[in-house]
Formats: C-alpha cells, sequence, structure tokens
C-alpha cells in the first residue's frame, strides 16, 4: 500500500480544532466580530476548512504531477 | 387573500412550470428520473448538493433552534466543514467504484461490494426510515410557512394539507430535472433572505451584532455558551463527530455523487461548500434577533421565530418573499427526499423480492408510492410534536450506522463478511428506534454517572453496539477464527448475564393457556419432538430441557416419548406422544401429557393434552399503567387442565376444527393482600370452553421454516351454560411469515397477531405480553396484561454451514382495555439478539439463547426452538 502523502493530514487539522477545541473554546465573552467567542471559533474552524481543503487539493494535484513525471521517467 | 400568500402562491406556480419545462420532449426512464443522466456539470452538482443540504432545517430550525436552545445550534455550522474534509478523501473512491459499476443507488454500492442482495434490502430500509423524518420536517416547515405567512387564515393542519398536494404533484410532474432549476431559483433567494434578515433585524432592532450578544447574555447569561448539564461540551462533540460520519450516509447525498463528471469535482468542492456552509451564520443572527423580540416561543414552537420576527419587521409583501425562499427551501429538498424514498421503495426493496418485475412496472410503482408516503409523512406531521431539529438528529441517527460498513467495504476485499455488516446494522438501528421510541436517554439509565458520559449522543451507544457486533458476526463467520470469535461471544454472554436486572424474574409458562389451542405447556417453548419425515415406525424419544423462564427463572424440563405413526406412508409428517415435567429455580413444577395424532394422511389431527401445574410468579396488575409502575405482588396458582382438538383438512395446508377446554384452577396470595388483584379472581374457578379453530400451514419446517407461513385463528367460549364459573370469550389471530435469501444463509422471519378477550375475564386468561405462542422477548411475562392484545416483530436468522447461527430482531407490543383504546396505547418496543446451536446434526432444531431488551429492562432467555 501507497504511504499517505504527509500533507494530507493537514486536513485534520480544522475537524480536531472543532471536536478538541470547543470544550476549551466555550465561552461567551471576548466577542470577536460582535460574535460569542464560542460561535467566532466555530466560524474560524470553517473559514480554516475551505482554506486547508484548498492547500491540500493544490499539493495533491503537484504531488500527482511527480508521480506522473516519476512514473514517464522510470518507463522513458 | 392577503398579499404574502400571493406572492407565496406565485412562486408555486413558478415551481411547477420549471418542473413541466425541464420535462418537455423528454421520455422518462427511472433512471432519469432519479439520477438525471450523468451530464451535469460542476455548477449543478454544487446546486443540486447544496439544494439538498439547505433545507427547511436550516432555515426555519436553525433559527429556531438558535431561539430555543441558543449554542447548542452551533454544532449545525460544524458537522457540515467535517464533512467536507471527509468527502475530499471519499467520494472519489465511491464515485469511482460506483461509476465502473454503473450504479445507481446507495444500495447497490452494498450489494456490490459485499455480493449480497439482501443487504441491499436492509441498506434501503434504514434509508428509508432515515428519509421519513427528514420529509417530516420539510412538511413542517412547510405548513408552518403557509399558515404564519397566512396571517393566520389558515391552520397548521390545513396548511400541511395543502402543502403535501403542492409536494406531490411537484415531484410528480418534475423529477431530477425540475428539482435542478427550481434549486437555482431557491438557492440564490434563500442566500439573499438569509443575509438579509441576518444583517438587518440585528442592526434594526439592536444596533449591530456586539450589542445584540451583550443584551441576550445580559437577558440569560450563558444562553451563548454550551451548558455543563444536558446539550453540554460533550452531547455537542459526539453529535458533531456522529453526524458528519452520517453527512454523506443519506441514500439522496450518496447516489447524488454518482452524478458527478469527474472527481476533480468533489476536491473542488471540499473547499467551496465550507464557504457556503456559512449562510447558516445569518439564519442564527435571526433565530437570535427573535430572543428578545417575539420572547415566549417554547419547545417546538420555536421554529416559528424566524417567520414571527418578519412579520414583526416587514410589510406582507416582503413577508411573502421569505416564505416563498423558505417554501422553495422545502419544496427542492422535499421532493428530492420523497422521490428518493419511492425509488427505493420500489427498485431497492420491492424489485429484488420480486425479480421479475419490468422496468415499467418498477417506474410505475416509483410513481404510485409517492401519494402513499407523502401521506405517512402527513399523518407523523400531524401527530407528532416534535421540533425540527431533533427530527433530522433522530434520522441522522438511523443512517449513521451505515458508516462503519461503508468504511469497511473500501478495500479491494471488504474487511466485514455480509452477516456481520448486517447483524451490526441491525443493532445499531434496533438501538436508535428503541431509544427514541422509549425515550430512553443515556442519563435516565444510568443516573448516577458522570454528565459527561450521560450526555453523549445516545447514537454513539448505537455505534459502538453496531461496531462490536458487526466485528464479532464478521470474525464468526469466518471461518478460521471461528474459534476465538466464540470465545468471544461466550465472555460476552458472561458479562451480560449479571448485567440482567431481571434474573428474579418469574410467571407461569403455562400461565397463559388461552392465546393457544394447545396451551404451552412445555416450559421451554414447544419443544416437542422432530417429526422427521422418514424415520421408523415408532422412535422412542429422550430429552432433558434446560431453559430460563422470564418469570420462572431458570428450570429443567424432561420429555419422555414416541415418534410414531398411524399411517404407512413415510412422507406424511409423523405422529408424537410425550409425558413431561418440568422444575425451576423459584420452586414451580409441572406434569403433562400430549398426544398430537396425524391420521389418514395428515387429513385429520387430533391433539389431546392434560395437566397438572403449580406456579409461582408475580402479578403485576391490569393494564399499561400496572406495567409501568412495576409493582408485582407474588401469587402461586394451581392448575389442573385438559384441552381436546378435531381439526380436518379442508384444502391443502388449511386445517379448521372444533376443540373443548376444561380447567379447574386455584390462585394464592403469597404475601399480604394489599394488592390489586381482582378479588373474584382469588377464588377457585371451573372454566369450560368450547372452541374453534382454523390453521393455514405452508411452511416448509416446523421448526426452522425458511419460507412459507402460518397463520391461526382460535376462539374459545367459556360458558356457564356449560358449567364454567365464569362467562367470558377469548380470540386470537396470529399470522407468521417466512422468506429466505438462501445464497446468504439468512431467514427473515415476521408475525404479527392479535389477541382479544371479552365479558368476565379472571386476570390469568387476559392476553399478556411476553407470553403465549407468539411472546414478545424483552418483557416480564404477564408484566402488561389486558383485554386486548396487538404485537408484531420481525427477526433476521442466520445460519452458518455448520451447527452455529445468530438472530437480531425487534418487536413491539401494546395492551389496551378495548380495541378503540389500542391507537392510543403506550407502544411497548423491544429488540434483541441471539445465537443457535443445532442440537442435532440432521434436523435444524437449536438451543436457543436470546438477549431481549423491552421498555424496561433487559432479559435472558434460554430454550428449545425458535420464538415464532
Amino acid at each position: 500500500m501507497r504511504r499517505v502523502p504527509l500533507h494530507r493530514w493537514l486536513a485534520t487539522l480544522p475537524g480536531l480544532l472543532i471536536l478538541l477545541g470547543v470544550p476549551f473554546a466555550n465561552r461567551v465573552h471576548g466577542l470577536v466580530l460582535g460574535m460569542p467567542f464560542l460561535l467566532a471559533w466555530i466560524v474560524g474552524c470553517v473559514l480554516l476548512t475551505a482554506l486547508v481543503m484548498a492547500i491540500v487539493g493544490r499539493m495533491d494535484e503537484r504531488h500527482a504531477a511527480g508521480e506522473r513525471r516519476r512514473d514517464a521517467e522510470r518507463t522513458g | 387573500m392577503n398579499p404574502a400568500l400571493v406572492v407565496i402562491a406565485l412562486f408555486l406556480a413558478l415551481s411547477f412550470a420549471l418542473g413541466l419545462l425541464a420535462r418537455r420532449g423528454r421520455t422518462m426512464s427511472l433512471e432519469q428520473w432519479a439520477v438525471g443522466g450523468r451530464g451535469f456539470g460542476a455548477l449543478f452538482v454544487f446546486l443540486l448538493m447544496a439544494g439538498e443540504i439547505y433545507t427547511t432545517f436550516t432555515f426555519l430550525g436553525g433559527s429556531g433552534w438558535a431561539y430555543g436552545r441558543g449554542a447548542p445550534a452551533f454544532y449545525i455550522l460544524c458537522y457540515g466543514a467535517i464533512a467536507y474534509s471527509i468527502s475530499y478523501f471519499l467520494l472519489p473512491v465511491i464515485w469511482r467504484y460506483a461509476t465502473a459499476h454503473q450504479l445507481h443507488s446507495q444500495a447497490d454500492f452494498f450489494v456490490h461490494k459485499y455480493g449480497s442482495p439482501a443487504l441491499g434490502v436492509l441498506v434501503s430500509l434504514v434509508g428509508v426510515a432515515a428519509l421519513i423524518p427528514y420529509l417530516v420536517l420539510q412538511m413542517k416547515g412547510l405548513g408552518i410557512i403557509v399558515s404564519e405567512t397566512s396571517y393566520g387564515a389558515l391552520s397548521v393542519p390545513a396548511a400541511v394539507w395543502i402543502s403535501v398536494a403542492a409536494l406531490v404533484v411537484y415531484v410528480i410532474i418534475s423529477g431530477v430535472h425540475g428539482s435542478a432549476w427550481t434549486a437555482v431559483v431557491k438557492d440564490i433567494m434563500i442566500l439573499a433572505v438569509a443575509v438579509a434578515l441576518g444583517l438587518y433585524l440585528p442592526w434594526r432592532y439592536y444596533g449591530g451584532l456586539g450589542p445584540m450578544f451583550e443584551a441576550i447574555e445580559r437577558a440569560r447569561p450563558g444562553f451563548l455558551a454550551l451548558p455543563a448539564k444536558g446539550m453540554s461540551v460533550s452531547w455537542f462533540v459526539s453529535t458533531v463527530l456522529l453526524t458528519s460520519l452520517g453527512f454523506y450516509m443519506w441514500p439522496h447525498a450518496f447516489a447524488s455523487t454518482y452524478t458527478a463528471k469527474a472527481e476533480s469535482v468533489f476536491r473542488k468542492n471540499a473547499t467551496v461548500m465550507p464557504l457556503y456552509q456559512l449562510v447558516l451564520l445569518f439564519v442564527f443572527f435571526t433565530g437570535f434577533a427573535a430572543i428578545l423580540q417575539v420572547p415566549g416561543l417554547t419547545g417546538a414552537q420555536a421554529d416559528l421565530s424566524l417567520l414571527k420576527v418578519s412579520k414583526l419587521a416587514f410589510p406582507p409583501l416582503v413577508v411573502g418573499l421569505i416564505g416563498a425562499a423558505g417554501l422553495l427551501t422545502a419544496l427542492v429538498p422535499g421532493s428530492m427526499i420523497l422521490m428518493t424514498a419511492c425509488t427505493i421503495l420500489a427498485k431497492n426493496v420491492y424489485r429484488p423480492l420480486a425479480p421479475r418485475a419490468s422496468e415499467q412496472a418498477i417506474a410505475t410503482l416509483a410513481r404510485a408510492l409517492v401519494p402513499a408516503v407523502a401521506l405517512v409523512a402527513v399523518y407523523f406531521t400531524l401527530s407528532g410534536g416534535e421540533a425540527i431539529v431533533p427530527l433530522l438528529l433522530l434520522g441522522y441517527n438511523f443512517v449513521t450506522q451505515l458508516f462503519p460498513s461503508l468504511l469497511l467495504s473500501l478495500p479491494a476485499k471488504p474487511l466485514a463478511t455480509p452477516a456481520g455488516v448486517m447483524a451490526g446494522i441491525v443493532t445499531g438501528v434496533a438501538t436508535i428506534a428503541w431509544t427514541s421510541l422509549s425515550g430512553t436517554t443515556l442519563a435516565k439509565l444510568f443516573p448516577s454517572w458522570p454528565s459527561g458520559i450521560t450526555d453523549l449522543n445516545v447514537g454513539i451507544v448505537a455505534m459502538i453496539a453496531n461496531i462490536v457486533v458487526l466485528l464479532v458476526v464478521s470474525a464468526l463467520t469466518r471461518k478460521r477464527s471461528r474459534a476465538a470469535a466464540t470465545a468471544v461471544v461466550l465472555l460476552a454472554t458472561l458479562v451480560a448475564v449479571p448485567a440482567s436486572q431481571a434474573t428474579e424474574s418469574v410467571l407461569p409458562v403455562a400461565g397463559d393457556p388461552f392465546s393457544d389451542g394447545m396451551p404451552s405447556v412445555d416450559p421451554a417453548g414447544q419443544a416437542l419432538p422432530p417429526p422427521a419425515p422418514g424415520v421408523d415406525r415408532v422412535t422412542p424419544i429422550f430429552a432433558p430441557i434446560p431453559f430460563k423462564n422470564t418469570q420462572l427463572g431458570w428450570g429443567l424440563g424432561v420429555l419422555a416419548g414416541a415418534i410414531h405413526r398411524f399411517d404407512a406412508d413415510t412422507t406424511i409428517k409423523p405422529s408424537t406422544g410425550v409425558i413431561g415435567g418440568f422444575y425451576t429455580e423459584n420452586d414451580s413444577w409441572g406434569l403433562m401429557a400430549i398426544e398430537a395424532a396425524r391420521l389418514a394422511h395428515d387429513t385429520w389431527r387430533l391433539r389431546g393434552l392434560a395437566s397438572h401445574i403449580d406456579v409461582n410468579y408475580d402479578f403485576f396488575g391490569i393494564g399499561e399503567d400496572a406495567g409501568n409502575a412495576g409493582r408485582s405482588i407474588p401469587l402461586a396458582q394451581t392448575m389442573d387442565f385438559g384441552v381436546g382438538s378435531v381439526l380436518r383438512r379442508v384444502a391443502p395446508g388449511l386445517y379448521v376444527g372444533a376443540a373443548l377446554m376444561a380447567m379447574g384452577t386455584k390462585v394464592d396470595l403469597k404475601s399480604s393482600p394489599a394488592a390489586p388483584v381482582p378479588p373474584g379472581d382469588l377464588s377457585r374457578a371451573t372454566l369450560v370452553a368450547p372452541g374453534l379453530q382454523a390453521e393455514l400451514d405452508t411452511r416448509d419446517d416446523d421448526y426452522w421454516p425458511t419460507h412459507g407461513s402460518l397463520a391461526k385463528v382460535k376462539g374459545w367460549f367459556f360458558s356457564d351454560g356449560l358449567g364454567s364459573s365464569r362467562d367470558f370469550q377469548r380470540y386470537m389471530a396470529g399470522w407468521c411469515w417466512y422468506t429466505r435469501f438462501p445464497e446468504r444463509r439468512i431467514v427473515i422471519a415476521t408475525n404479527a397477531n392479535l389477541l382479544a378477550s371479552a365479558g368476565d375475564v379472571p386476570f390469568y386468561a387476559l392476553p399478556s405480553v411476553g407470553s403465549g405462542e407468539y411472546a414478545l422477548r424483552g418483557y416480564q411475562q404477564g408484566r402488561y396484561r389486558d383485554k386486548v392484545l396487538v404485537g408484531a416483530q420481525a427477526e433476521a436468522r442466520w445460519h452458518s454451514p455448520g451447527r452455529l447461527g445468530a438472530t437480531a430482531f425487534a418487536g413491539f407490543a401494546q395492551v389496551a382495555p378495548s380495541m378503540g383504546e389500542l391507537p392510543d396505547a403506550l407502544v411497548l418496543p423491544a429488540g434483541g439478539v441471539g445465537v443457535r446451536y443445532q442440537m442435532t446434526r440432521n434436523y435444524p432444531m437449536h438451543l436457543r439463547l436470546d438477549y431481549a431488551w423491552g421498555r424496561n429492562e433487559g432479559l435472558l432467555y434460554f430454550a428449545v426452538a425458535e420464538a415464532f
């Protein structure tokens, strides 16, 4: 089995920040952009998901291109 | 008609027109109708998926929960984001496999991966079970919108009926193309409306977001953070985890991934969709803005908050536009859900059972089911008081049970066996059904446990049970590791037995001789010896039979007798004559003699029985309230009875006949008489009754039927004219149906029955849950008893090529003082799992070990032969 490329683990970050972070972010005060802190934390995580998935997608493309080049060199 | 309703009606007409336009010039096959071909580009897939994900749930439910619950509503924002990051890896794998194998439905995927048509049917049924609450919540939303925007002109039930009619018409004229076009209009509108409301209302009433949240915090401190108990942090995290895993397990979401043109669509969506998710934020703001402006909406009323605050802030015309956005938001997903449920029932449930049905017939059935499924949803919409969000959480809890099976199917060779997967799913779903029907929570079951554990979403418990059963049964059904797995099962049994709170249980096995023409005299159930065809003229039998009864406890029965023949023809099932006795740990005992004869090529069936039984058991009183209270008094009952019956074959498999029962009995209190025993029942009684009975038996086997059915009708007429000291009647109608999936070695058995009594019925002749012929497992025998009883159960029975078997079963019963009161009677759910061991190599008679959970407790059963 092929190893999972390291950058793919990045995709777990937003989820972990929600599942493990919420217990620590569970408060109202410290309004961010007018929102309660807990809500702001969650919004941040959602935005981070989009960003992280864009990065992972870009790196996957580059990774796949690299694999193709290596395959081509090996066979050629 | 007010302007708001006019606007809404115009949008409804527009969506009908779009549906008709999209359909014009096409002949629709079922595939087009449900999947829309495979030609949609990224934009349409995006809109379709968004259309399905943004529903009434977010619009009214999201704002309603923000209004009524506060911070727990934020979970809605979280799970989508996590689901999308999972989808990046999961969906391309599913899509590649589905495209390569030309799959259409979610069930197809499981059928192909595990090579099991039965699994496909199960997955489909779980999907439909989950879609129903999802459909109900769309209808609730539609009803709320129509009734609120009518400014009181239409009541909620009237609005629901109108909405359903609109939904059904829309689905029938449009199919998926209509959905795609309406989804374009809907997505633009909902975005505009939600953002406008979410920004405008806080600004108008509070001067901005910050001031609004500060005002709420002042009025209700802590409302904007998760509470310490109840919907606490552990509820939040477990719910987010479950719902994100369940996100793509919805049959429609799963199948809609097939419509993508290329894998890259999913990669793009994983980036874009989380951003779209933020639309929810504005819906929350609207709900929060309503808190201090339209206070006082409690419970499910909170779902009205968005429309109530809109009506406060805007003129009717604008309210009409908001309502129209809401209408489309319910109509688009509502139509998808309705269509998906009907397609699944026709294609993935009906077709495997009727493989010769034509494509045309399947398509017609799918369309014909639309109004039927809609009516079922209307029933739940009008009868249930649930708010929108809990309804969706229930649906999620169902579909999430498919996730472990999906995950284990992804490698080229699935890591689980079909039997394991099915057992796991049934266990998970049964746990969910049981907890939601009985309102059980971890906090109620284990009040002393820390709230960090008891607040967990109960779906987690179902998921763990699912995974454990899945792994154990998978291991059992893989040959190599069978020994190890058997050890696991035994160990689990040892753990489960002490955990049972019901080991000191108690009622007589024969305490319900009335449900059955042949009283179930044998403590072990119906453990008559096997009438195997082809045996010699006389075969002696001797069998010690250990058993566990819910009232009598552990006991041992001994049978001695002979299988014999009156016919020389050995293809006819033989006759049986036995004498037997039993003794149990609570000092109950009995003796009996039975002859069941088949004469003249099985044209005549003669049965006779005589017995003396002396049993100790607990009496709980009569009626569901007495059963719920769970208070009982110990009784001792002595019975001497005899029964004889003559049945004549009138058509192949159909026997009709008459019977006579006579019985002398006495009931004694074993402790102080401060108890609800009907005083008249305590004296000695002589009961005499003629009876009529008919049975239609097309089963292939008496002990392990794999196909056919057994229908029975019986009536007993206890009459003082014949010397009976009580005057009453007792009726019974029962039906069992069996079908098999031979290649998977699985039998599905179902049973439904109705017991009724009328007149001066002594308590021990009343129908009771958990006793008699088709006893529901999970209830202490006789705890729930009343004049009328209905019950139904289903059981999946799996048999290995060797001697082992496993089953999972679920059912329910209701008792009521009269037929008319049955619909309102408490539903007593039950479910459980069991293992089987075949006692003789050539005949499928099994030792049965079951553990069943009912409303009040879990109970252990040990006996010979199946429960029905």
